[in-house]
């Protein structure tokens, strides 16, 4: 059997293995120098610092005091009138209400509004002005030019 | 609540051992108790039923201690850590005649991180390793590793200061 590890040792110094172990790491203890040196060290060092440790001033006890949270008063901090419970309710519902069904006006456009665009929806930026430029002509029943303009 | 007088009266003296072993503060360990105790009580009277007690009332004062050490690290400056290690050395240098082998130790328990104090200190209180671990919150299988290594670490530290006080 390999030598003990520390964790072994203070495990068996305090007792804190099964039955087999136990009796394995005895066995090992008897046989091996090294490892009975160690755990007498550790185990000398264990009841030392588990003496030193031990207080001997006593303690004076003071007397408990009941937390105040304990008493069973009734907590008013969510006690709300009834007129702020209705508004609580209502409030969110109308703001609710008003952004989910009322939807904002559509566009209708005038009638001038559906002619300029008609005109100018294929009106290239690029082209030159002349190419692009509405000429508007007013003739008589003869179809003599009384009035031309242009835009 | 004739249970928790009970239960108050036999345990407060190891709650104290331990916390005053945690916390160098006294009045910070009487309010600690305190709130551990309080804990205790508003448990009971919700109706809980607390199998082990003096196990659950450990691991609530270890946490505690330990989120008050954790806090209290956070908040304290380097320098301020710096002075603190400074008037300790100091104290170990003008105290030698005066300071015995228990001061040296809680000086050195000082000097080690609170978990493993916090488990040295369970260990010098008798528990078992699964009272430990369920204290802890180490694993089972851990804890004998835990202890030893930290049983080493203390016995380096003392070893060392031995060594600081001979020059």
């Amino acid at each position: 059997m390999k030598c003990l590890t520390d964790e072994q040792i203070q495990g068996w110094i305090d007792g804190e293995m099964d039955a087999n172990a136990q009796t394995t790491i005895g066995n090992h203890l008897e046989s091996c120098e090294s490892c009975r040196q160690s755990m007498n060290d550790r185990r000398e060092q264990a009841l030392l610092f588990r003496s030193l440790m031990q207080s001997t001033t006593p303690v004076v006890i003071p007397p408990f005091r009941i937390p105040e949270t304990t008493h069973s008063k009734p907590n008013k901090r969510y006690h709300f009138p009834v007129w702020a419970r209705i508004a609580a309710v209502l409030v969110p519902t109308l703001l609710v209400a008003k952004f989910a069904f009322n939807k904002p006006d559509q566009f209708r456009p005038t009638p001038q509004q559906v002619i300029m665009q008609e005109a100018c929806h294929d009106i290239d930026a690029n082209s030159a002005y002349q190419q692009n430029m509405m000429v508007t002509t007013v003739t008589d029943e003869n179809g003599n030019v009384l009035e031309c303009s242009a835009q | 609540m004739e249970k928790f007088d009970n239960i108050y009266q036999t345990h407060y003296p190891i709650i104290h051992r331990l916390v005053s072993g945690l916390i160098p503060d006294n009045e910070q360990v009487a309010d600690l108790i305190q709130e551990v105790f309080v804990k205790f009580y508003l448990q009971l009277k919700s109706g809980t039923d607390i199998e082990f007690p003096k196990t659950w009332l450990y691991r609530v004062a270890t946490n505690d201690c330990l989120n008050v050490l954790s806090r209290s690290k956070k908040s304290t400056s380097l320098d301020e850590t710096h002075e603190t290690v400074a008037d300790n050395d100091e104290n170990i240098e003008k105290g030698i005649d005066e300071a015995d082998t228990k001061h040296q130790l809680h000086l050195a328990l000082d000097r080690m991180k609170p978990n493993e104090k916090a488990l040295l200190l369970l260990y010098s209180e008798g528990l078992s390793y699964k009272e430990m671990a369920e204290i802890t919150g180490i694993p089972f299988n851990s804890i004998g590793k835990s202890l030893s290594r930290a049983l080493d670490k203390l016995k380096l530290i003392l070893k060392n200061k031995q060594h600081e006080m001979s020059y």
